[in-house]
């Protein structure tokens, strides 16, 4: 698992590496790789019709300013912190809306959706961004990881603790069973 | 029950998961990168890089005093952080200024200005805490907290034409540099009166206060609202071309701009020779023709050595430059090169120590998880906030020996402790003992 790690992070310096060059299709990996987590770090702060905007504007400005970051290898946090401080300073700027309006026009199953994402909402902060990227974005928990820069035991006490509370607001009863190894 | 299945999709699948995983797999994110922004904000951000737009604004009156404060809970460092990421970046360029209009090892240069600024402390201090508070004058009043976002909203929508009062008189003092403070008042509809501005040159000065009362703000919260800001102005080590026959100042301006973006290039070229010559040093001047479209028709370089005069001019060409409002420019840009020197910048500089520079660097990969130490308590203690000094030991081989932490509070100590503990540091050249403040606030 070292090892795997070791290679991943090798190969994002190599591509942000690129990417600091001027490489638009390193750049372009880039977002391909980090779009997801921008989203769900963004959607966790702000209404979604809002959020596919703000990850526009996120990479933009990374790739404006990718060039002054000295150490490659730390893109994932300083592209994430791009993305809270926008969503932030966003969500400062706008007034709050109806979280049950907040889902896309064509939505299945619109109100529960609602429902869901008023739940994640209102999670923790600590437990929510994590728990949008698993469940709304699709990373699995090393992903998640990987893209954060939070450790790996931090994600999954989120993971746990996050589901957790929200069986519990939107009334899903967690069928304990033994965890056999 | 597992959490196989929540962690990575393995094992058997939780329905409630599932289920959720299916509703909400509607709103992922799936559009691709909007090239168009991406390339209209990359020039609005080279701009900012120029006027460094101070976060430490002021207000000094409000009319009212009861405007809703913005709720704290929870917000944790989000926010400050990548100001400081923001900062240090931009710091590297910075620490060019001070040796004056010369480009010299840049990087090098910028990590001594970060240890000596860290050395002045004890140890190596992080500086974690929201340097937007770092130069109060006067108290808070009313729902300024509020209105601080808006105000700066309205003053990042003009920055561009505020670091262009700047860049215009650098055409005529290229050793300009310093702060333009302006005071004025945001009226209760949004229009501004009495803008006024001081510092760096009475032209410069006029002309940021003359845009500033352009600005069309939001309606303040807290009603009528007098305001100072300062804008500091750096030159970054990179002179505005000189003078031609057939380039206006607007085309100097541009030019300086792009240019400047290619600062972090330009200097490697030096560097990679300065290895093999330590005294190297001098000017690279470029002789470049830009075309109607903003392409370098030719580049040459000459004046330092064969190798450097190459790479420079061969940054330079690569470059894709603004329209020029007449074609083809034809400049002599130079470039002037001179190792770092501790003897002549002794207090500046200070000394570089790359064990220090490599626990910093690893410290900040990791920010995130010493951050969550902090946040997972600012969720049981909103207001909490204050410092954790930790010590730790790094043997010769990498790994921490002891980590301990204290302040603040005693959960927070041991999740940093903990933390440092596990952190991958990379092998000293000797064994280290090392302090680390680290300071915590709620975001605002």
């Amino acid at each position: 698992m070292g090892l795997a790690h070791a290679t991943v992070e090798h190969d994002l310096v190599a591509v942000v590496t690129a990417a600091q060059a001027g490489d638009r299709l390193a750049f372009g990996e880039l977002y391909r790789r980090f779009h997801r987590a921008i989203h769900g770090v963004v959607l966790a702060r702000v209404a979604f019709g809002e959020a596919a905007d703000l990850v526009q504007d996120v990479f933009a400005v990374a790739l404006a300013r990718v060039s002054e970051l000295d150490d490659p290898s730390a893109f994932p946090s300083w592209i994430l912190s791009i993305a809270r401080h926008r969503a932030i300073d966003h969500a400062r700027l706008t007034r709050p809306t109806d979280e049950l309006v907040d889902v896309p026009a064509p939505a299945l199953r619109g109100a529960e959706v609602a429902q869901a994402v008023a739940a994640l909402r209102a999670l923790p902060e600590a437990y929510r961004e994590t728990m949008i990227l698993r469940l709304v974005e699709g990373l699995t928990g090393p992903e998640i990881a990987e893209q954060t820069g939070l450790s790996a035991g931090s994600v999954r006490v989120n993971l746990h603790r996050g589901m957790k509370l929200l069986r519990d607001r939107l009334g899903m009863t967690a069928k304990e069973k033994s965890d056999v190894r | 029950m597992s959490d196989d299945y929540l962690w990575n999709r393995s094992g058997i699948p939780d329905p409630d998961i599932k289920q959720l995983e299916e509703l909400l797999v509607q709103l992922a994110h799936d559009a691709p990168f909007d090239e168009v922004r991406g390339t209209r904000v990359r020039k609005r951000e080279l701009a900012r890089a120029t006027a460094h737009e101070r976060d430490d604004l002021v207000i000094v009156d409000s009319t009212t005093t009861h405007a809703p404060h913005a709720s704290r809970r929870a917000k944790g460092k989000m926010s400050f952080l990548d100001k400081r990421v923001i900062g240090v970046a931009s710091l590297t360029a910075a620490a060019i200024v001070l040796v004056g209009l010369t480009i010299y090892k840049s990087r090098v240069a910028g990590d001594k200005h970060r240890d000596s600024r860290d050395d002045s402390d004890v140890a190596l201090r992080p500086n974690l805490v929201d340097e937007t508070s770092a130069e109060p004058i006067g108290d808070p009043v009313g729902g300024i907290d509020a209105d601080k976002p808006m105000i700066r909203h309205g003053i990042k929508g003009a920055i561009q034409k505020i670091e262009g009062c700047y860049e215009k008189q650098l055409l005529v003092d290229p050793s300009l540099e310093g702060t333009v403070r302006a005071t004025f008042t945001i009226n209760a509809d949004g229009k501004v009166s009495g803008s006024s501005a001081t510092g760096v040159h009475d032209a410069v000065a006029s002309c940021v206060a003359g845009v500033i009362s352009t600005i069309q703000f939001d309606k303040p919260i807290a009603g009528a609202t007098t305001v100072k800001y300062p804008f500091v102005f750096r030159s970054q080590g990179v002179p505005p071309p000189p003078a031609t026959s057939n380039a206006s100042d607007d085309d100097r301006v541009m030019i300086r701009r792009y240019i400047k973006q290619q600062l972090s290039a330009i200097q490697e070229c030096y560097e990679k020779q300065l290895a093999g010559q330590p005294d190297l040093a001098g000017t690279v001047t470029v002789k470049l023709t830009i075309a109607a479209n903003g392409k370098v028709i030719a580049a040459t370089g000459s004046g330092l050595q064969t190798n450097v005069d190459a790479c420079v001019a061969n940054v330079v060409k690569a470059i894709q430059f603004g329209t020029p409002s007449r074609a083809p420019i034809d400049i002599s840009y130079p470039f002037t090169f001179t190792p770092a020197s501790t003897d002549s910048q002794p207090t500046a500089t200070g000394t570089l120590d790359p064990d220090k520079a490599m626990i910093r660097r690893i410290i900040h990969l990791h920010i995130q998880s010493i951050q969550y130490c902090y946040e997972q308590r600012l969720l049981e203690q909103p207001a909490l906030q204050g410092t954790i000094q930790a010590k730790f030991t790094v043997d010769a081989d990498g790994k921490v020996g002891t980590s301990t932490a204290s302040g603040l509070d005693a959960q927070v100590a041991s999740c940093v402790a903990a933390v440092i503990k596990g952190l991958p540091f990379e092998r000293p050249s000797k064994p280290m003992e090392i302090s680390y403040p680290f300071s915590f606030s709620p975001a605002q």
